[in-house]
């Protein structure tokens, strides 16, 4: 027993073509590549001219992660470093001497960071105070 | 079923030849369709099959080899597209326009090249799976069933679109008398 099969689901018989097919037709037939190339494996992989995907790489922001771990140590140790540049343990800090007519005034109203004068050392002389007298 | 291993060394060769020869033009006309550019369809239907011959190095089994080469080149028809919108925007650089003149040419060869031009940009306003089965149908004469067969869907599905996409694009030439159509 035969089955007919519907005319536009048999493939053997195809419907008649018009001016629409045979222009797809001559399109598709100049975009053919005519020879077909060939293409042989290993030649083919050496001289591979279009690499459609790069190459991943194994740690792909490691330069961007570095750069960002020096700034932020740079950040962090950088306020450090200076706060101890400018320390007030240091004995160029200290020596701020009080250029006034009264020395026990001086020593007085000396800031409380800074050590006092010692008293047995001579006072320093030869400096000019404010009205032209001399110490 | 079990796999299909990859093929020896001594036959290596030879079947991927014979794979070659027996779908490279299937394969390029997917990427024809969603190009509309010979020679990139051609590159991705080289990149495609010379991926297959990496794998088979590496010893990886493919099970259907066909339909692993046309679901490799779709994907690299879709990175092109992206690697393309990367480096030059909204328009890639071999845009829908194949007429190249050297020489002068007669005027019919003119107009023929004309009718192309526009009958090309016509087909570029159709879908991408309408184009597919155009490609298929036109360049390569495969039938109804052959085409459902590559595109995964059911043969009266792709009859229908193919009608239907024939119509449509038939319509817009005769709309613009492209083709001496009317």
């Amino acid at each position: 027993m035969t089955v007919a099969v519907p005319p536009h689901l048999d493939n053997r018989a195809k419907p008649p073509e018009d001016e629409v097919d045979h222009l797809l037709r001559a399109f598709y037939q100049r975009e053919l590549p005519n020879p077909w190339p060939m293409l042989t494996p290993q030649s083919s992989v050496r001289n591979r001219i279009v690499p459609l995907q790069p190459v991943a790489r194994r740690f792909p922001m490691l330069r961007t992660r570095l750069a960002l771990a020096a700034c932020v140590a740079f950040l962090v140790a950088g306020p450090l470093g200076l706060a101890s540049f400018f320390s007030p343990t240091s004995t160029e800090s200290a020596a701020t001497i009080q250029l006034t007519a009264d020395g026990a005034k001086a020593e007085k109203n000396m800031l409380p960071y800074q050590l006092p004068l010692n008293p047995r050392e001579p006072k320093i002389g030869g400096i000019k105070i404010p009205h032209g007298r001399e110490k | 079923m079990s796999a299909i291993p990859s093929p020896g060394p001594p036959n290596r060769a030879q079947e991927f030849e014979a794979l070659y020869q027996h779908h490279s033009r299937e394969v390029w006309s997917l990427a024809y369709a969603r190009w509309m550019n010979a020679d990139t369809a051609l590159d991705i239907t080289q990149e495609a099959f010379l991926r297959l011959w990496r794998e088979w190095e590496k010893g990886e089994r493919i099970l259907n080899p066909r339909a692993w080469l046309l679901r490799v080149a779709r994907n690299l028809a879709e990175d092109f597209a992206k690697s393309s919108f990367r480096r030059n925007g909204t328009h890639p650089p071999q845009t829908m326009n194949g007429v190249q003149a050297h020489e002068p040419q007669p005027l019919e060869t003119l107009e023929r090249e004309e009718t192309f031009a526009h009958l090309r940009k016509e087909m570029e306003q159709l879908a991408p799976a309408d184009r597919e089965i155009l490609t298929l149908r036109y360049a390569l004469d495969y039938t109804t069933g052959e085409i459902a067969d590559i595109i995964g869907k059911e043969e009266s599905a792709v009859h229908m679109r193919l009608s239907r996409a024939r119509q449509r694009l038939a319509n817009r030439l005769r709309a613009t008398d492209v083709g001496g159509l009317s």
